[in-house]
C-alpha cells in the first residue's frame, strides 16, 4: 500500500524526554477501518497518541493524520477526531448531559439535545445521564469516554486503552459499539491496548510498537498467515509417543507439545501430510486432528514483541 | 464561531466551579476578610480603607494563588488539559477562557463584597477614595493571579504552583511593609494619600509622610507590569511550546 492510502502516517517519528527517547524511528500506517496498537507496557503507545494530537512535539521526523501535520495543523485534524484518553479527566461534578452539551458546543454540533441523546442512548448511559460524573464506575467512564469520542461523527477516532480495568461484560459492550459504528458511519479507529484478545473480535490491521518503534505492522490476515505460514496442530490419543517419533523426522524443522497438542513447524508440507498419518497408524495412535494454524493476534505479537 | 466557543468554554470552566463549592468558598473567604477588622489605631473617615485591606489582601492572595494554580497546573497534572486539547480548542482560547472565567469570578465577588462593606461602615457609596481602594485591590488581584499563572506554567504542580505563590506574595509583602509602594497593602497607602490629597486638600492620613505623584505612579505600574510580563510570557509558553503529557 502507498502512504497516501493511510489516513495516519508517521516517518521517522522520534521522540525524547530529556536524554530517554520514548520513540525511535517510528513508521506507523494506520489505514482505513479499525486499527490495533499493540505494545506493551512502556513501549510508546500513549507518547503517539500524544504527538498525533499534537499534545506533544516530535523530536524529529513527521507524523501527520489525513495528510495534515500533527503539530502545525493540530486544530484542524482535531475537528476530524474523537479521542478517549486513558486517564479519566472528565469533570467529576457535571452530569453526563451536560458534559456531552459542552462537547458538542465545541465542535459546533446544532440539534444538540436529540444528537446527546441519542449518543446516550447508543452508550448505554441514558438511564444515569443526570447523576454527577464522579458517581460513576470504571465502565460508566470508559463508556462516556466513548460517547464524548464519537459525539462529532468524526472519521477517526483514537482510543487509548478502552477496555482496561473494566469487567468482561462493559468490554462486550465497548468492543459492539466500535464495531457497530464502524460498520454503520463507517467510523476509522485506532485502538491503543494491551488487552489482545478484544483485538481480535473487531481490527482489521495490527500495528505493534515495541521500544518506541512498530516491529511490524499489517492485515491480521496477512500477519496471521506470515506468522503461522509452517506451523501444524495435531491431535492424537498419545500425543508424547508421536513427538518423539517426529523428533528424527527429516521433514520437521521444530515439533514441542502444549496441553496435550502436538505443534509443529515443517520443512516440507507435502512429506508432511503424507507421512504423519502413516506414523500414527505405526504407532497405534489414533489421530483425531491435522491442521494448519492461523495465528491469533496473541501469537503475531510473541513473535515480533517478544511479549508473552 | 470563535467568539461562540471561547464564551462556551468560559461558561464550562465557570460551572465547573459552580459544581464544586469553590465560588462558595470563594465568597465566603471574601466575606470574613472584610468583617475581620474592628480597631483602627488611626481613627481618620478613611482608616477602614487602609487598616481594613490588610486581611483583605492576605485572603485574596491566597484564594486568587490556589484558584489559579488550581486551574492552569492542576489542569495539566490532572489530564483535564490533555483532554480538553484533544477537542477542536485553539490554546489559546483555552489559556484566556480559563484566565477570564477565574478572574472574573474572583473581581465579581471581591469588589462587591469588599465595596459593600466600607458603605456599611459609613462611608459615602460614591466616595471616589473607595473606588481608589478598590482600585488597589484589583492591582493585587492582578499581581497574585499572574504570579500564579506564572509558576503555574513552571512547575505544571498544583501544590507546588499554590504554595510557591503564597509563600512568594506574602514573603514580599512582609519583607517590604505595610508603606512600601512595591507591597500589596503599601500600594493602597499611595494611592489613597496621594488622590486623598489632590480631592481634599489635605492627606487623609496626618501622621504619616506624603508621597509624590512619581511614587504613586510606579506603586501602580509595577504590578502592572509584573502582570503583562507573566500572563504574555505564559501564554506564549502555553500556546507555542508547553507539551501536555
Amino acid at each position: 500500500m502507498s502512504n497516501n492510502a493511510f489516513i495516519v502516517n508517521t516517518e521517522s517519528l522520534s521522540k525524547s524526554f530529556g536524554k530517554n527517547f520514548a520513540l525511535k524511528n517510528l513508521n506507523l500506517h494506520v489505514p482505513k477501518g479499525i486499527t490495533g496498537f499493540v505494545g506493551r507496557n512502556g513501549a510508546g503507545k500513549t507518547t503517539t497518541i500524544g504527538v498525533l494530537l499534537g499534545l506533544l512535539k516530535p523530536t524529529s521526523g513527521k507524523a501527520s493524520i489525513f495528510g495534515l501535520d500533527c503539530w502545525k495543523d493540530s486544530y484542524q485534524i482535531r475537528s476530524k477526531l474523537g479521542v478517549m484518553h486513558e486517564t479519566n479527566a472528565y469533570p467529576g461534578g457535571f452530569t453526563a448531559k451536560r458534559y456531552l452539551e459542552h462537547v458538542a458546543r465545541i465542535y459546533g454540533i446544532s440539534q444538540t439535545e436529540e444528537h446527546i441523546n441519542a449518543q446516550l442512548k447508543a452508550v448505554d448511559l441514558w438511564n444515569v445521564r443526570e447523576k454527577p460524573i464522579k458517581t460513576y464506575s470504571a465502565g460508566m467512564f470508559r463508556r462516556l469516554g466513548l460517547a464524548q469520542a464519537l459525539i462529532s461523527d468524526p472519521e477517526l477516532v483514537i482510543l487509548d486503552e478502552p477496555t482496561a480495568n473494566i469487567d468482561p461484560l462493559g468490554r462486550a459492550t465497548i468492543l459492539s459499539i466500535i464495531k457497530e459504528m464502524n460498520k454503520k458511519r463507517g467510523t476509522s479507529f485506532l485502538i491503543s491496548t494491551h488487552i489482545l484478545s478484544d483485538l481480535e473480535k473487531v481490527c482489521s490491521w495490527l500495528s505493534i510498537i515495541d521500544a518506541g518503534a512498530i516491529v511490524d505492522q499489517g492485515f491480521v490476515d496477512e500477519l496471521s498467515s506470515k506468522y503461522s505460514a509452517n506451523t501444524y496442530k495435531i491431535v492424537v490419543s498419545n500425543p508424547q509417543f508421536l513427538v518423539e517419533k517426529l523428533k528424527s523426522a527429516e521433514f520437521i524443522q521444530k515439533v514441542w507439545i502444549e496441553k496435550e497438542i502436538v505443534y509443529c513447524q515443517v520443512k516440507n508440507e507435502a512429506a508432511f501430510y503424507s507421512e504423519v498419518p502413516k506414523i500414527a497408524t505405526n504407532l497405534k495412535l489414533q489421530l483425531k486432528t491435522l491442521q494448519h494454524m492461523t495465528g491469533t493476534i496473541e501469537e503475531i505479537y510473541a513473535k515480533t514483541a517478544g511479549g508473552s | 464561531m470563535v467568539q461562540h466557543k471561547f464564551l462556551g468554554l468560559m461558561c464550562w470552566e465557570l460551572e465547573e466551579y459552580l459544581s464544586l463549592p469553590l465560588l462558595a468558598f470563594l465568597a465566603a473567604s471574601a466575606i470574613i476578610a472584610t468583617l475581620s477588622y474592628t480597631a483602627f489605631s488611626d481613627p481618620t473617615p478613611y482608616s477602614s480603607l487602609f487598616w481594613g485591606s490588610g486581611t483583605v489582601l492576605f485572603i485574596l492572595a491566597l484564594v486568587t494563588g490556589a484558584f489559579f494554580a488550581r486551574s492552569y497546573a492542576g489542569s495539566i497534572g490532572k489530564g483535564e488539559a490533555k483532554l480538553m486539547l484533544s477537542y477542536p480548542i485553539k490554546r489559546s482560547q483555552l489559556f484566556l477562557a480559563k484566565f477570564a472565567a477565574l478572574f472574573t469570578a474572583v473581581f465579581a465577588i471581591y469588589i462587591p463584597v469588599y465595596y459593600l462593606h466600607f458603605y456599611l461602615d459609613g462611608l459615602d457609596a460614591f466616595d471616589p477614595m473607595i473606588f481608589l481602594a478598590l482600585f488597589g485591590l484589583l492591582l493585587e488581584l492582578m499581581l497574585a493571579c499572574s504570579v500564579a499563572v506564572g509558576i503555574s506554567m513552571m512547575t505544571k504542580s498544583e501544590i507546588t504552583s499554590i504554595l510557591a505563590t503564597v509563600l512568594l506574595l506574602f514573603g514580599l509583602d512582609s519583607a517590604l511593609g505595610s508603606r512600601n509602594l512595591l507591597s500589596a497593602q503599601g500600594r493602597i497607602f499611595y494611592l489613597l494619600q496621594y488622590f486623598g490629597e489632590q480631592l481634599h486638600g489635605t492627606p487623609p492620613f496626618l501622621g504619616e509622610p506624603a508621597v509624590t505623584a512619581n511614587d504613586t505612579l510606579l506603586a501602580v505600574l509595577v504590578p502592572i507590569a509584573v502582570f503583562a510580563a507573566l500572563i504574555g510570557g505564559s501564554f506564549v509558553y502555553f500556546t507555542r511550546y508547553l507539551e501536555v503529557d
